[in-house]
């Protein structure tokens, strides 16, 4: 680390620093910022009230970020920030020489769900307020919240530590308007007693549970895995398993008869049993449960701890999947597979219960299956390589600028689907066959006396035709010069379409004609044969519904989110809540709003208080939609609508 | 970058795993089975890797409740085993130390049963606290272990080598500031943390708070500002000076769940500065700030930042030290420059001005002398990569910082260019996707690097101030050397307790990234051993009975053990057949 062996550049390098001076302040700091203002205040704990020493405070210009999912706050960026202090061990924290003008204060401390100027629940939004020269601002509250956390012992059939193994919080949570257990960014393994403990939990219900899905592969797969592991040559493996949703192959694992099966890490290994079975700890939720929808919910507020989460692992005899897939050229290799649980109605968890891979003959086998009903899929995306296009100047770039773009899908998508019931021997001999998906093709109009936008406009507008049961993976159409389209194939099923990105800013999406029916934040069923006829309009004009809210007591209430749902949500619902006709909006600071409506219909509006989630799923309908008030819109109608706040409960 | 650092590295100092292509794996009469113990307990439900050592992916099987395993229907072969349970020591079967690699081959002939005790060690436990100065939680942090390594003739403290993955390496404190390490091997630790902050942030004061609350005396004037809020590394119990860091030394399977960390705030500074390029010129340059002097070897200690377009550049938070910054400006239509300065920072900003001078420039070719491969077909896939010899010690400790490997494309007329280097002494490697396929057989190695007509042997490349190397040739060869054969103790038995070394007699080859230095090797049960990858030349060959795999490069320890050693003359491309016996 010295110059020892090289004195004379040593020499050279002292010769060329020139320091020319030093500074005591910088202009990132709490101080030096030419105003006069004083802004002071306290960070507390909003459980407890007592004051939080050591969090980092920030005061920057304009409305608070939102905080993420897990509460955490974005700093603000360095243009913005006006002033960074560390609060006291009182949890006071001082920014002076503060001009005049609109400011939001946010506070951070690991563990603590991070608080900012107007934030009234851990992740809710946060307001930004205004001083003037000369003031003193020495009152302001900022309230953080502790995270929650969940605590266990995890044991094995045989009563011992399960060390190692991941432990999963998951959130219960509505996607597609059904109830799903969902990642919460939080898994922990248990130490070598057992124990875990899953901190920094945002206020929610949670699900704890314990995963085990196989991955099994031919012996000579994963060898020729291994050696172009060893020979630098793995691309074209990787390739065709990013293109089939195969999982990367592992280097060591288990061998049963001519196969491999390897977990990942943080699952038990499975144990070889009789006749090519395999003992695994399945997949396992607190209690004691395999089945997600009886999975104890844990309802957690800010700062609760929850102990005693114990889980013990039973052992199972785990099955065989075996056979070969099939495509349309005959046996299809290296394909990956997946097998998923056919869980309750009411409960949706997207998680494999065991991963294949097909070997050079197509043959497939899927170890260490618990009993059960499930779903084989496999599927093929074609190979889509990004394109550098330039981008125009009209868009505001510099000349020479490029943007990476996916080109339009070219080929076919295939997919499989076949149910499998597993009990107590193994099931050999499928044969799945890759089938072709339906492709939706189609064009867009522009209806408004804007000008229709320019080809390398329509090029930019991307379709997503997105799942409601996750059978295909979601997948993105891209517009030729003349505006036309086609997406990729799916496999049948109910499907939603939006648009990603519009032509310009002057346009939204008016509607979408499959086979003549308006679509457009509605599902539509996908069968065998492709569509031909899908008609995508845009507008130029908007549709808005402005007015006052006014709290309980007559007075403005100035804190309330504006949420516009389809009337028709029983409908809405059952359909899986498609978005594309729910819109938010905040009031401002007088206490007026004014909101975009999405789509023509009908819809309900309602004020939400600013303590209660504002998160559309069921139970927010119910406990809204009585309160709404229904409004009718056409296209490019613009209506008031005074608004009174809601009630949370 | 870093990842590539490492693979360049593994390159010169080990010789490639050896691959065949994946036919039916060939199967057999042989059975290698045994047991899993601990203190002459078994050990239920431990997984067993069998590592073949023919480029197949391994073989994993479970022990039973009684610690027994079995692999059937094997080939005849010598196989590697190692045992492994979360939170207990990964055993290599036959290693000196428990938990460290390498083991030794279990010979198994056709038709036979081996069995082998393999014994395995509960892990070791680090638990403990991050906590501020006011004694309060910290959490979300991750507290690293870290041990002392000598490299060539350097102690370095290193982050420690996992042998497996579970509980070992860096966990983030939970809610309550609290850790937990285990599975750990015995050993002697050290633990740092390294939080961060926003920069710029400014600790209030109660003076201020007093001042700023109290209203109607706005005339009174402010009190000073509180000083601005950064962290050095911090290591156990609460230093942030290497040189006080707390030993923690752990034996099987012992508990230590005392290990707090204190972390205080430390006076941090502002580096700013203007680099330009020798017309005065602004530079677009990327800097690279490294502490003087220091015993860490650490990804992640070298911060680098890139200057704006103006020039200009900023560190935040720079505790206080004396750093060393290596500056690098290139882009395609200007040569590449460089500049280098020191200094000092306590907590007081600073603005410098940084003059670059022009870099120098590696140029040559490759060419391929094989007697039994077609040379690649596209030689525009081969990366040659220069390393420089103050930098291989953090590509050797896995902190290998961005900058530390300089990497130049091949031309498809195998002319190749190495830009941006500054003055220094360079360790040549290249690889391209297919380079080994073999174990000795079939593959390509670097065997000869010349400038113009001077067969440099296994010295670095010199590179000068201020000028370029040119006509550098780098051959690779088909065939490479090995030398084999079977060692035994005074009275004729295997000696597979034992290590083979070969080194070369050269002693200016015994540096850190020499080709002529490979790693020491256990032989089998059977007593055979093989040292591949070995460049024609004269060596020594060595038994000892014990080293660590950073002795091979030691000069120390290879004069120590050079009286006990014969000297062997390998061929080009030659199998070196050398049977060992150890005398009393």
């Amino acid at each position: 680390m010295t110059h020892c062996g090289r004195p004379f550049f040593a020499v050279v390098a002292a010769g060329l620093a020139i320091v020319t001076g030093t500074a005591a302040t910088g202009a990132q700091t709490a101080t030096a910022q030419g105003g006069t203002a004083v802004v002071a205040g306290q960070v507390i704990d909003a459980t407890t009230g007592r004051p939080v020493g050591g969090a980092v405070v920030t005061l920057a210009l304009g409305a608070p970020a939102d905080a993420s999912a897990t509460g955490q706050q974005p700093l603000a960026p360095a243009q913005s920030r006006r002033g960074v202090a560390v609060a006291n061990s009182d949890g006071r924290f001082v920014f002076r020489d503060v001009p005049a003008g609109t400011f939001s204060i946010t506070a951070t401390r690991p563990g603590f769900a991070a608080g900012a100027s107007g934030r009234r629940r851990p992740g809710g939004p946060g307001r930004p307020f205004t001083i003037g020269n000369g003031a003193r601002l020495t009152n302001t509250t900022i309230s953080i919240w502790p995270l929650a956390a969940i605590g266990g012992t995890v044991r094995d059939d045989r009563g011992d530590a399960a060390v190692g193994v991941a432990v999963w919080a998951l959130r219960r949570a509505v996607v597609n308007g059904r109830l799903a257990l969902t990642f919460a960014g939080s898994v922990e393994s248990t130490d070598e007693r057992g124990r875990y403990r899953l901190a920094n939990l945002m206020p929610g219900s949670y699900a704890v549970q314990i995963r085990t899905h196989t991955q099994t592969a031919a012996v000579s797969t994963v060898d020729a895995w291994r050696a172009a592991v060893t020979s630098g040559t793995t691309g074209p493996m990787m390739g065709q398993m990013s293109q089939t949703g195969g999982l990367r192959l592992t280097t060591a694992g288990l061998v049963v008869d001519d196969w491999q099966v390897s977990v990942s890490s943080g699952m038990t290994q499975p144990i070889p049993g009789p006749d090519g079975s395999l003992l695994i700890h399945p997949t396992l939720y607190h209690p004691s449960t395999t089945d997600p929808g009886a999975a104890a919910i844990l309802t957690l507020e800010a700062g609760d701890e929850r102990l005693g989460i114990d889980l013990t692992l039973p052992l199972v005899a785990g099955m065989r999947i075996s056979g070969v897939l099939e495509g349309p050229e005959g046996p299809a290799p290296g394909h990956g597979l997946r097998l998923y649980p056919l869980g309750p109605d009411r409960l949706d968890v997207d998680q494999a219960a065991a991963y294949g891979t097909t070997d050079r003959a197509g043959r497939f086998a899927l170890l260490g299956v618990p009993p059960g009903r499930y779903l084989l899929r496999a599927y093929r995306v074609p190979m889509r390589t990004p394109v550098a296009r330039p981008v125009p100047s009209a868009a505001g770039a510099l000349p020479g600028t490029t943007v990476e773009v996916l080109p339009p899908s070219a080929g076919p998508s295939l997919y499989a689907e076949l149910p499998v019931a597993v009990g107590t021997s193994h099931v050999d001999d499928l044969v799945v066959q890759l089938q072709a998906g339906a492709r939706l093709s189609g064009h867009l109009v522009f209806d408004g006396t804007t000008a229709r936008p320019p080809a390398e406009r329509l090029q930019q507008v991307s379709l997503t035709v997105y799942p409601m049961a996750g059978s295909s993976p979601a997948n993105d159409a891209r517009v030729d010069t003349e505006g036309r389209f086609t997406t990729a194939g799916y496999a049948p099923g109910r499907y939603t379409l939006f648009t990603g990105r519009a032509p310009g800013p002057e346009w939204t999406l008016a509607s979408v004609r499959v086979a003549g029916v308006d679509v457009a934040g509605r599902t539509f069923t996908i069968g065998t044969s492709d569509i031909n006829d899908v008609v995508v309009t845009f507008t130029d004009t908007v549709m808005t519904l402005s007015g006052t809210v006014r709290a309980a007591d007559g007075g403005t209430e100035t804190d309330a989110t504006i949420v516009a749902f389809p009337a028709d949500a029983r409908e809405w619902i059952e359909a899986g809540m498609p978005r594309g006709r729910l819109a938010t909006a905040s009031t401002s600071s007088n206490g007026t709003y004014q909101i975009r409506l999405p789509l023509p219909g009908d819809y309900h509006v309602v004020a939400v208080p600013l303590d209660a989630s504002p998160e559309v799923d069921p139970d927010f309908v119910a406990r809204f939609a009585p309160q709404a008030v229904r409004v009718s819109f056409a296209r490019g109608e613009t209506k008031t609508q005074p608004l009174t706040i809601g009630r949370a409960r | 970058m870093r990842l590539a650092a490492a693979l360049a590295l593994l390159a010169i100092v080990a010789p490639h795993t050896q691959t065949r292509e994946a036919g039916p794996r060939p199967s057999g009469t042989a059975v290698l089975g045994g047991r899993v113990v601990h203190d002459g307990t078994a050990v239920a439900r431990a997984v067993v890797t069998l590592d073949t050592g023919d480029g197949r992916a391994d073989r994993q099987t479970l022990t039973d409740d009684d610690g027994r395993f079995a692999f059937e229907r094997l080939p005849a072969g010598r196989f590697l085993l190692t045992a492994s349970k979360p939170g207990w020591v990964t055993s290599f079967y036959g290693s000196a130390r428990p938990g460290r690699p390498p083991g030794v081959r279990v010979a198994v002939a056709d038709a036979a049963r081996a069995d082998v005790e393999i014994p395995i060690l509960p892990g070791a436990v680090i638990a403990g606290r991050v906590i501020d100065e006011s004694g309060r939680p910290m959490a979300r942090q991750f507290p690293w272990l870290l041990e002392y390594r000598t490299i060539g003739d350097r102690r370095l403290l290193t982050r420690a080598r996992p042998p497996s993955m579970v509980g070992y390496f860096e966990r983030m404190t939970d809610d309550r500031g609290q850790f937990r390490l285990f599975g750990l091997p015995p050993g002697t630790y050290y633990l740092v943390t390294t939080p961060t902050i926003a920069a710029g942030a400014r600790i209030a004061t109660t003076e201020e708070v007093r001042w700023a609350t109290q209203t109607g005396e706005s005339g009174i004037p402010p009190p000073p500002p509180g000083a601005i809020a950064g962290y050095a590394s911090v290591f156990h119990p609460g230093t942030t000076d290497p040189a006080g860091a707390q030993p923690i030394v752990v034996g099987a399977g012992d508990v230590r769940e005392d290990v707090d960390i204190r972390v205080g705030f430390v006076p941090v500074a502002r580096l700013t500065g203007v680099v330009t390029l020798p017309d005065g010129t602004p530079a677009r340059a990327t800097l690279t700030m490294k502490l003087v002097d220091s015993p860490i070897s650490l990804e992640g200690m070298n911060r680098r930042v890139t200057a704006s377009p103006d020039g200009r550049f900023t560190f935040q938070n720079v505790p206080p030290g004396t750093y060393v910054l290596a500056v690098r400006a290139a882009s395609d239509s200007t040569p590449a420059f460089w500049g280098e300065a020191t200094v000092t920072v306590a907590g007081q900003d600073q603005n410098m001005g940084i003059a670059l001078v022009p870099a120098s420039v590696v140029t040559g070719r490759v060419a391929f002398a094989g007697t039994s491969l077609a040379p690649p077909a596209d030689l525009t896939r081969i990366r040659v990569q220069l390393i420089d010899t103050e930098s291989l010690v953090s590509a050797m400790t896995g902190a290998a910082g961005p900058g530390t490997v300089h990497s130049g494309a091949v031309a498809s007329d195998g002319s190749f260019t190495v830009p941006g280097l500054t003055p220094g002494r360079y360790v040549a490697a290249a690889t391209w996707p297919g380079m080994r396929t073999g174990d000795g057989t079939a593959g390509w190695w670097l065997t000869s690097i010349r400038a113009g007509d001077r067969d440099l042997g296994d010295a670095p490349i010199d590179v000068p101030a201020g000028a370029d190397v040119r006509a550098v040739t780098l051959t690779f060869s088909d065939r490479i050397g090995a030398i084999e054969g079977v060692l035994v103790d005074a009275i004729g038995r295997p000696a597979p307790e034992h290590f083979v070394m070969a080194f070369p007699v050269d002693r200016t080859s015994w540096t850190p990234g020499s080709r002529r230095i490979v790693a020491p090797v256990r032989p089998g049960t059977d007593g055979r051993f093989r040292l591949a990858g070995l460049p024609a030349g004269e060596y020594h060959l060595a038994v000892v009975t014990a080293v660590e795999p950073d002795d091979a490069a030691d000069p120390a320890f290879l004069e120590a053990i050079l009286p006990g050693a014969i000297t062997v003359t390998v061929a080009d491309g030659e199998t070196l057949r050398q049977d060992l016996r150890i005398g009393r």
